[in-house]
């Protein structure tokens, strides 16, 4: 079995295995649900560590910009869907984040009373959901993660939640809901218009010596898809021989793929016409032969595994049909279309096919496709107007539950959009580059206002969130690899990593800040801003530790939260002055929120509120917990490369740069023809109808073999 | 001093005793205190003698209008975790201005003896504590905590 697949499957899936045996133990067991829950926690953190760090299999790998410890696995073949998961620069370290979070979060859960057995299932299935969406590179799959994560948290806010948790709870499964319904419309959208025959002619028609920008092997199509495509994976394996013999006659007959892993040897015996590799011992070898002459295709395939053992040889021979030439329409749009879920076909389809080009309502469908997916992703974010749902659910949620809501579930909408919504559908990421821009800055400006205006201390943080996912939005919109700026990606790398980085840091900060918010709550019962002071006195350390995490959510030098926001800001000067001045003066209003409320609650020389004989100085679960965030908080700070940024470089640096190639081959363009055309005389309508991309294809039941 | 009510007067010597320096330090634990014992029994006794004299003087109060809890100086919270010896100091000549100050607020309570009388009490039991701080800094000179 491909260790990927087991590894990762696993650290999705423990928490479900986990869930299963609390299941089964009596309720009145409480402890004992509770440490199985911190156990199975600890374990998929651990498992993390152990699969990307210490296993050489499946090492994650920094200098690699594509995804990796990928697996494809068929699912419902019939629709093509499939179980396809991997990670990369983009995912790695959201995930990662995940697992830490939810160790944290499992460690506050020790303040939760109330039906502590289905608090604990539904807490790791919310895990495995989180988990999930961040693997996930096929769309269906992406969606099922998606929703599986929406019902726990219903649950979670709506059981366990405040005084007005029912409302809560059911404004954000609706607000939720109805992104998933833009998505899921987005999907079928992308699905039934891709075709995969289409992306294939483009790969053909390339030259075997150009630098491709459709990286074929990188897609990993499972075999249904491949069988489709004329494409047969001829075996998996490490420490292997593989030797291929190519077919008489066949000028471009066979390509070898090995991804990812060395490939220590290669030699090609033109007399028996045999191609030999040897694979590096901790190779994750996928071989795939592909005909891509047009021409029928055999080979025979020797697959020695090596090992401790004998050598154990053997010998296929394989037949690799023809590529079919799909017969077209009128159009030029082929009949025979081979539909893909995979996120990164998609996204090749997205930047190098004119599958998604087709017109709707005066806008490409791909444009619509953004649109659909952004609002979706916007929901989660969330961003202004979008985001009433949060404060409500932050509000009324446990505290464990709000820490987990700011730390990872709102990052899911930024990796969204930076997974889904830019590769797969940059037409509308650049012609609305502006309206994302906007909403980022007006969110930033927006959300620290209404914090500002708060008087609940968890709904202030709460519009703090608003606020810093406002940077989020900002830096991955910030498309300054324009005409303008000579198609240069460098200044949008900034702002995309600086939002990533972002992310890693509103995790911990903001996950720290609502623990402790979380903490005097506890104790005294109310979050009334105006009803605290002299806590410094009182809990000392509970208060250094609340000042450092919120420092580090004010985005103070040192700390985690001011690497990101600094990126941004500066990476918005080269795409908009006036962005760039209103995003840097939000620092401003940040420090005045979180500093007049640190002044309200923690200084002065005396608690104003009620329950004050039941403020106790915080105890060790509290203190290792928020001790930890705080750590991370300050090495983020002093070691935003070595921590966080290292890590995602290769793939952000990619993803931009790619879309800038996009922009000046295929946008650009574009867009000079479209001025031409307005500056031009006008022409009989015959005279452009080339030019136009073909219509979208109405797809009914039935229709689309 | 301009003239002032009874009422005005009895809840300024309450706010004396409930947001003195020994209350603030009850209150906030400064963890240097809690690791003098002598120290924080002769503190806890003070406060809890002074809370006493508030009760009494605040039913005296409610008389009249309602009691004014009144604030700590937000000074007090520049004084967390100093050393005992200091904050024993700071507490004498703390307690010295305090007696001087409820000395004459007594005196102006000549309309209202009763109030008087209680008042006198007070500033006898707050000599009393004065006196008991004073032993602890001299045993606190001798033996350094």
């Amino acid at each position: 079995m491909d260790p990927a697949l087991l590894l990762l499957s696993l650290i999705v899936f423990l928490p479900v295995i986990a869930a299963i045996v609390i299941a089964f133990i009596p309720a009145n067991q409480v402890d004992g649900i509770r440490y199985v829950t911190l156990a199975a926690t600890a374990a998929v953190l651990a498992l993390c560590g152990f699969v990307f760090f210490g296993n050489q299999g499946t090492n994650y790998d920094i200098a690699q910009a594509q995804m990796q410890d990928t697996f494809n696995v068929g699912w419902i073949p019939s629709f093509d869907i499939e179980y396809y998961m991997g990670v990369d620069g983009i995912s790695f370290p959201l995930v990662m984040l995940t697992a830490f979070v939810s160790l944290l979060a499992c460690g506050a859960s020790w303040s939760i009373t109330k039906y502590i057995k289905g608090y604990c299932i539904l807490f790791l299935l919310l895990e495995t959901g989180m988990l999930g969406v961040f693997m996930a590179l096929d769309f269906f799959l992406f969606y099922v993660f998606w929703e599986v994560m929406l019902l726990p948290m219903y649950f979670l806010i709506g059981v366990w939640g405040g005084p007005r948790k029912e409302y809560a709870a059911i404004k954000f499964f609706l607000y939720t809901l109805l992104g998933s319904v833009l998505m899921l419309i987005a999907i079928l959208m992308l699905y039934f218009a891709g075709d995969l025959q289409t992306l294939k002619d483009q790969y053909v028609a390339q030259a075997d010596d150009a630098e491709r920008p459709i990286r074929w092997s990188e897609l990993n199509l499972g075999d249904a898809v491949n069988a489709k495509l004329g494409v047969k994976t001829l075996g998996r394996g490490d420490n292997s021989v593989v030797l291929i013999r190519k077919s008489e006659g066949a000028a471009r007959a066979l390509e070898v793929k090995v991804a990812p892993g060395d490939v220590t040897a290669a030699n090609f015996d033109a007399t028996g016409n045999v191609l030999s590799l040897m694979l590096a011992k901790d190779a994750k070898a996928a071989d795939v032969a592909t005909a891509i002459n047009g021409n029928a295709a055999a080979a025979n395939i020797v697959v020695a595994k090596g090992g401790d053992g004998s050598l154990s040889t053997a010998e296929q021979a394989v037949s690799l049909p023809a590529f079919k030439v799909p017969t077209r329409d009128a159009n030029g749009v082929p009949v025979e279309k081979v539909h893909t879920f995979n996120l990164l076909a998609l996204a090749a389809l997205g930047q190098h096919t004119k599958v998604f080009d087709g017109v709707i309502l005066g806008r490409s469908l791909q444009w619509w496709a953004f649109l659909l997916l952004f609002i979706g992703f916007i929901i989660k974010v969330p961003s202004v107007p979008v985001h009433t749902w949060l404060p409500d659910a932050h509000v009324e949620a446990p505290t464990p539950i709000s820490m987990i809501l700011a730390g990872v579930l709102l990052k899911m909408g930024g990796y969204g959009i930076l997974r889904i919504c830019y590769p797969i559908c940059p037409h509308g990421g650049y012609d609305l580059m502006w309206v994302v821009c906007s909403l980022g800055v007006i969110s930033m400006v927006y959300g620290a206002f209404a914090a500002l205006a708060q008087k609940d201390f968890k709904r202030m943080v709460a519009y703090s969130s608003v606020s810093h996912m406002g940077y989020v939005l900002l830096g991955i919109g910030v498309w300054s690899a324009t005409k303008g700026n000579a198609y240069v990606a460098d200044y949008w790398n900034m702002g995309v990593q600086g939002a990533m980085f972002q992310m890693i840091g509103h995790g911990v900060s903001s996950a720290g800040m609502f623990f402790m918010v979380g903490i005097i709550y506890d104790r005294v019962h109310h979050r009334n801003l105006e009803e605290f002071g002299g806590l410094f006195g009182k809990m000392p350390v509970y208060t250094a530790m609340a000042m450092g995490l919120f420092f580090a959510g004010l985005g103070l030098p040192a700390l985690c939260g001011f690497i990101g926001e600094v990126l941004v800001v500066l990476s918005v000067w080269k795409f908009s002055m006036l962005l760039a001045v209103v995003s840097a003066a939000v620092v401003i209003l940040t420090a005045a929120y979180i500093l007049w409320a640190l002044q309200r609650v923690y200084l002065g020389a005396e608690y104003k509120g009620p329950h004050g004989d039941h403020i106790t100085p915080s105890n060790g679960r509290e203190n290792l917990i928020g001790i930890t965030l705080l750590l991370f908080a300050i090495l983020f700070g002093i070691m935003p490369y070595q921590t966080v940024l290292k890590y995602m470089d290769k793939t952000i640096t990619r993803q931009t740069s790619d879309l800038a190639k996009w922009t000046r081959d295929v946008k650009q363009p574009e867009l000079t023809l479209k001025e031409q055309e307005k500056t031009a005389p006008t022409t009989p309508p015959t005279a452009n109808a080339a030019l136009q991309p073909a219509a979208v294809e109405v797809v009914s039941s039935g229709s689309d073999q | 001093m301009s003239e002032s009510s009874t009422y005005d007067i009895l809840n300024r010597i309450a706010i004396l005793h409930s947001r003195s320096l020994a209350a603030y330090l009850h209150y906030a634990k400064p963890w240097a205190i809690q690791a003098h014992p002598k120290t924080q029994a002769v503190l806890e006794q003070m406060v809890a003698d002074q809370l006493d004299t508030v009760d009494r003087l605040a039913a005296l109060i409610m008389e009249n209008g309602p009691v004014d809890p009144g604030e700590f100086p937000i000074s007090f919270t520049g004084w967390h975790d100093l050393s005992v010896d200091w904050l024993v100091n700071k507490l004498i000549e703390r307690q010295k201005r305090t007696i001087a100050l409820m000395e004459q607020l007594t005196a102006e309570l000549n309309l209202a003896p009763y109030a008087q009388a209680m008042a006198r009490e007070a500033v006898g039991q707050a000599k009393g504590h004065l006196e008991n701080l004073q032993e602890v800094a001299g045993e606190l000179q001798v033996s350094p905590a």
